[in-house]
Order: C-alpha cells, then structure tokens, then sequence
C-alpha cells in the first residue's frame, strides 16, 4: 500500500500548477491504470464513477481522476460505450450496471434524444417527447441502480450571426432545460448538472473544439475539460461527505484594501463603485455563500478597536460582526487562531477553508495545518468574486432548509454557551434551555435532511454510515427498517432536525444500524433520551434485544461510552477501537427524563411497525 | 532550426506519451499509448507547441514522426 500511495503521490506530482491539456490526459490516465485500490484502502475512500454519453467522453476520465485523488478519493472511472448512453442505462446487464456505480454522469446532446430541425423554434411536441425519453431513461436507471445520477443538462448553441427578425437559435435547447429541471425537481437520485452554464461561463465559443470533434467526436473542448471535471468532483466530493463548513477570512487586504491599522477605518478601501468595488463585491458574494449555509470565520492580525468600527458601522462593509459565526482579531500565531475557531464551532480542522491574501501567511498555514484547506487568491483583488464561485468545497447535494438557518443557529449556540457558563450545575443548565424534543418516524420530505446528516456528521456518530439520499428512500421502503428523526428546540431557538436513529429488525431482535446527533446539539444529554425513546419503541413493536455496535472514526472517541452510559452491555471483546453492545428490553423500562420534554409527532406512529 | 524542431517535437512526446526518445520509425503502431484519443492529444499539443494550425486531413496522415516532422518543415518552412 506504501508503495502505491507514493506512486499515485508521484504522479500528482509531476503536474504542473496549471497543466496542460496532454499532461492530464496523460498523468490521469496514468493514475486509472492503477485499477483497484490497493489492499488495506479504506473503501468509505473509494468511488465508482460511470459516464455514459452520447458522444466521445473518455477524455473526461483521466482530469476526473485527477481530482478525486486529489481529495483523497480512489476512483475507478468506466466510460461507456461510444454513443450508446441509452444501451447502457435501459440494458439491465449493462456493462455500466455491473460495474456496481456510486455515480453516473449522464451526458448527451439533445440531437441524440430528438431530432433537431430548426432549434430556433420549441414545439411543445418536441419538447414534451424530448422529457419524456430523458424521464424515460431516468426512471429506467433508477430501477437499476441506487448510484447518484447526474444528468448534463443541454448546451444552448449560439450562432451567429443570425437575421434580425427572426428567433435565436437554441430556443428549442433552452425550453428542453427548463422543462426537464422542472420534471426532475425534488428527486433524491437525480441532480441536473448546469452544463449550458458552464459553456456560457467558459465561452461557448471555445467549448467546443472543431479539430476534436473532427477527429474523435470529443464535444467538450480541451480547454473546457478541466472545469467540467472540477465540477464532476464536486459531486464526488458531495456524495463523500467532504465537504467544508467554514470559509475563514484575513480582513485587511481580503475583504478590504488597504491596513485598517494604518488607513483608519475610512481610509480603507471598500466602495460599491469604482475603486474598492471589487472588495464590495467580493463580500457580497461571501454574503450569498453565508444564505447558502456556509459558516464565515475572522482571523486577522488587527486591534479589535481599529476593525470594529468597519464592522459596525462602515456603509459597504456588507459582512457585519453578526454575519460571522466567530471571530478572531488579536496578534496570535494565525494556525493558533484557526484550531480555536474550529474548536469553538466544534468542527474539524478539514472543515475549515482559510482565504488570506498574504501568501507568507498561506505558507505557514499550509505547513501548520495541512489539513486546513488554503488557496491562493488571485493577486488582482477584481478577480476574487470569479475565484470564489469556482470553489467546490461548499458543494452539497442538498441545501435544506436547516442549512439555509444555520449561520443564525451558530449565534443561538453561542448564547447557550454563555449561560452554560453562568449556571451553577449541567442539570441546572440544561432545565434551563427547556429542551424539547420532537421525535417521529421519518417522513418522505425528511429524506434529503436525513442523508445529508449520514454523511456530515462525524462527532457523535456511532457508525459513521454514509447513506445517499437515494439510499435513504430505499431504506425506507424496507418494511423492517425503522427510521427514526429528532428535531430539538430550545429557549434560545429551533435547532432543526439534528438526529438519526435507523434501526434493522429481525423477528425479536433489533440492530441499531445508525445513530447520530449533529454536534450543535451536543451536551445536552439529548442523545440518551432520544435513544431511550426509540428503545421503548421497538419495544412495543415485540423486539426483545436491541444491539448496537460503536465503530471508530478519527472524530467519535468521546461517542465510545455512549452504550455504556445507556446501561448496555458490551458483548464481547473490543477488537480495533471497534465494540459491539447489546440491551435486553425484557426487564428494561424507559426512564422519562426530567430534565428534557418530549413529544412524538405522530402518537399513532408509535408502536406502528412491520 | 531543424534540430530545435526536432527538440521540441521531443518534448511534445514526452508530455503527451512520457517517452523520452523517439525517432523517425516511431508510429501509430510501435507506440502502445498512442491511440486514437491520444493521438488528438498529440495534434494539439503540436499545434501549441508550435503555434500552427493542423487541419483534419493532415492531422489523419501524421501517424509516425517522419510525417509529422514533414508536415511542420513545411509549415515552419524549415
């Protein structure tokens, strides 16, 4: 395994920071030949990618695989077929089937669906049979496979020039777009991959290339191809519950010009036209990253005094003390600062992205924290807000509704810290909050919430299963699996749904397949009660024994005495860190807690099994 | 002139292939990468190195390095 680790590190290295197209090509396809991952490879770091499409898309794979070793991933990519997208996804035997997929990306270009006459025009019939061949080969994956399908949408065409008085070419492509995201909303399995606005960001003249097409009927330009493999990474990256959770920002020179320390607080430069636009616009964007669920940070060697000022009351300082989830302004080592914004916001330090302008800074971080992820911003602050938009960190699948609450939930938690401070004892602390737990069987539009929590949450987790969303909805049309929800409310404000139960029964046993509570719901003894709650109902479902199992990950030590602490008995030996516990509920009754209050959303749920 | 052609079309093999030698008998078929999608590869990778433009039919007939060489003389008028 050393051996292959240093192989595959070699080759990553061997690329130049901006490489050309051949040298990709050339390094990945290097990398693909490996095959497998080599024994010992955990497989949570694996993926299996599949592309079908309805033209040449092998020259995808080699800066895809590029990408996900990059982020640590194994790929093992299968490209389909020359042109034969719909063979691959209606033919149950498929070679892309086989290849058991965690993700396809479905890729075709309309003429291939429908035949395309005059695109300046969208009869509904067109349209209407062009939705209905995709929906077709959408629902015909999905009865094959649980793999995430990413579906390309179409690239608008644009030629010109074409007569004034008539209609534009592409109407046809464009109306195809809108239906189809509108036929495919809400699907767990399927996500529609911004194609047209990729080409349109990129140029749509030089995304496609005549020589490639000519030659091998490759429609996606050379120098397009790496910004669609970075974005083809971003699901792998979503999919693998890596993603970040905190953008830390330097202040003076990044989200500013200029030195606040020097320039005062009017001096700097920070506008909303004309010079210091560009830093405006850079926090404006920061902003919408913000709404999107993205929790910001401070690091900055600056007094206090000097920033507060901007923070406060500076007319185009759109990112306020409020907007920030935590804040460091003080003369400390900033890898110091970093570890205890992650620590306050309870995160790992792999959750954080750190943007400085001060590339001696960059280079310390890098080297102090490798696991913090560090970028370069470009030297022209005007080209920020584009280097922005092009990170995948923050991708996720799904952005729900607690991710849009969750940089106000952050603020609600700091206030909570402060009365844990100021209460004389934890049970004191927690009557206080009058925590109130919500607790239900999972209901269908939970599904995205529910899979999101699988694959973020890493602190109390028992098992740290990763579950798609897709697979979630399988779960839970299996009649003996119990999937069990927690939303948690405080004085201080409604923490969403924060917590997982999903239990697998087998006659009078039952297996506690996953358990997890999000960390800002942490300490307040909530799992123990929400984990009683459920054992009294499976007991009334007829299950005599509960087991569960605790399984290390490098963040879930303090989850290893959660069983214990449960009064389950641990059977057998401990083999690895790993555990296995079991509770029999012959003799067991649940204790109400007096501390917490407790209500099932649904009464006639409870009980209701099998 | 020639011989930093001949320099250069070095490089442009060991981007596109990693093979550090090559001479006129290399082809299409004694190169095992070089298939047809690396050989796309190779045509733009000469066209940048060589700032030129390569037009399909040419692009078909420059399988081994003798033609390929052919074709840029003529262009570079080397």
């Amino acid at each position: 395994m050393e051996a292959t680790l240093s192989t595959v590190a070699g080759l990553l290295a061997t690329l130049s920071k901006t490489p050309s197209y051949a040298e990709v090509q050339r390094v990945g396809g290097q990398l693909l030949e490996l095959g497998q991952p080599p024994t010992g490879w955990a497989s949570a770091a694996t993926i299996r990618i599949g592309i079908v499409s309805s033209f040449t898309a092998a020259p995808l794979a080699p800066p895809l695989a590029v990408e996900c070793h990059r982020l640590g991933i194994w790929p093992s990519v299968y490209v389909g077929g020359y042109g034969q997208f719909r063979q691959e996804v209606l033919d149950r035997d498929s070679e892309l089937y086989r290849g058991e997929p965690d993700i396809v990306f479905l890729i075709a270009e309309l003429e291939a669906v429908v035949p395309v006459e005059d695109d300046s025009r969208a009869p509904a019939a067109i349209v209407n049979r062009a939705v209905a061949e995709l929906v077709t080969l959408v629902d015909a994956f999905k009865s094959r496979s649980q793999a995430l399908l990413v579906l390309f949408d179409f690239n608008v065409p644009v030629r010109f020039p074409f007569s004034i008085g008539t209609d534009p070419s592409g109407v046809l492509h464009q109306e195809v777009n809108a239906k189809l995201r509108e036929a495919l909303a809400g699907d767990p399995q399927v996500r529609i991959f911004a194609y047209d606005a990729l080409c349109a960001h990129h140029g749509k003249e030089r995304s496609s290339n005549a020589k490639m097409r000519r030659l091998g009927d490759i429609r996606i330009s050379d120098s397009l191809l790496p910004a669609v493999a970075r974005k083809c990474a971003g699901y792998v990256r979503a999919l693998k519950g890596i993603v970040a959770k905190c953008l830390v920002l330097d202040l003076d020179g990044t989200l500013w010009g200029g030195t606040v320390g020097e320039d005062g607080p009017h001096g700097v430069r920070l506008q909303d036209r004309g010079s210091g636009s560009e830093y405006y616009e850079f926090q404006r964007a920061i902003a919408e990253l913000r709404r999107r669920g993205v929790l910001l940070a401070v690091n900055s060697q600056n007094h206090i005094e000097d920033v507060r000022p901007i923070l406060r009351d500076h007319p185009y300082c759109v990112l306020r003390e409020a907007s920030f989830a935590a804040v460091r302004v003080n003369w400390l080592d900033k890898a110091v600062n970093l570890r205890s914004i992650a620590e306050e916001l309870d995160l790992g330090l792999d959750s954080l992205v750190y943007l400085d302008d001060d590339a001696v800074q960059r280079a310390w971080i890098r080297r102090a924290l490798p696991e913090v992820a560090v970028y370069d911003l470009p030297d022209d602050p005007a080209e920020y807000v584009a280097f922005l938009w092009e990170l995948v960190d923050f991708e996720s699948l799904t952005v729900t509704n607690e991710d849009r609450a969750r940089a106000s939930l952050y603020a609600d938690a700091r206030k909570r810290k402060d009365l844990a401070a100021t209460a004389p004892s934890r049970e004191d602390f927690i009557a206080s909050l009058c925590v109130h737990l919500v607790i239900g069987r999972m209901t269908e539009r939970e599904i995205g919430r529910v899979a999101q929590l699988t694959r973020k949450t890493n602190q109390f987790n028992l098992t740290t299963r990763r579950y798609s969303d897709a697979e979630i909805a399988a779960l839970m049309r299996r009649p003996n699996m119990l999937i069990y929800t927690l939303e948690v409310a405080d004085v201080f404000g409604h923490c969403g749904l924060v917590g997982v139960i999903i239990i697998e029964v087998r006659d009078d046993r039952a297996a506690i397949d996953t358990c997890l509570l999000s960390c800002r719901a942490l300490g307040l003894r909530i799992e123990h009660v929400f984990l009683g709650e459920v054992a009294e109902d499976v007991k009334r479902v007829g299950v005599k024994t509960l087991t569960g199992e605790y399984l290390p990950n490098n963040r879930n030590s303090a989850a290893a005495t959660f069983f214990e602490s449960c009064h389950f008995q641990q059977a057998g030996e401990s083999c690895l860190g790993r555990s296995r516990w079991m509770l029999s509920l012959v003799q067991w009754h649940h204790d109400r807690s007096a501390l917490h209050r407790v209500t099932w959303r649904n009464e006639d749920d409870r009980g209701q099994c099998l | 002139m020639i011989d930093s052609l001949n320099g250069r079309l070095r490089d442009v093999f060991k981007e596109v292939f990693g093979v550090d030698d090559i001479d006129d008998t290399v082809s299409v078929g004694t190169l095992a990468r070089w298939d047809s999608l690396a050989h796309i590869t190779l045509m733009l990778a000469v066209e940048t190195e060589f700032d030129v433009r390569i037009t399909t039919d040419e692009a078909i007939g420059m399988t081994d390095v003798k033609a390929i060489r052919a074709v840029l003389r003529e262009k570079l008028c080397v």
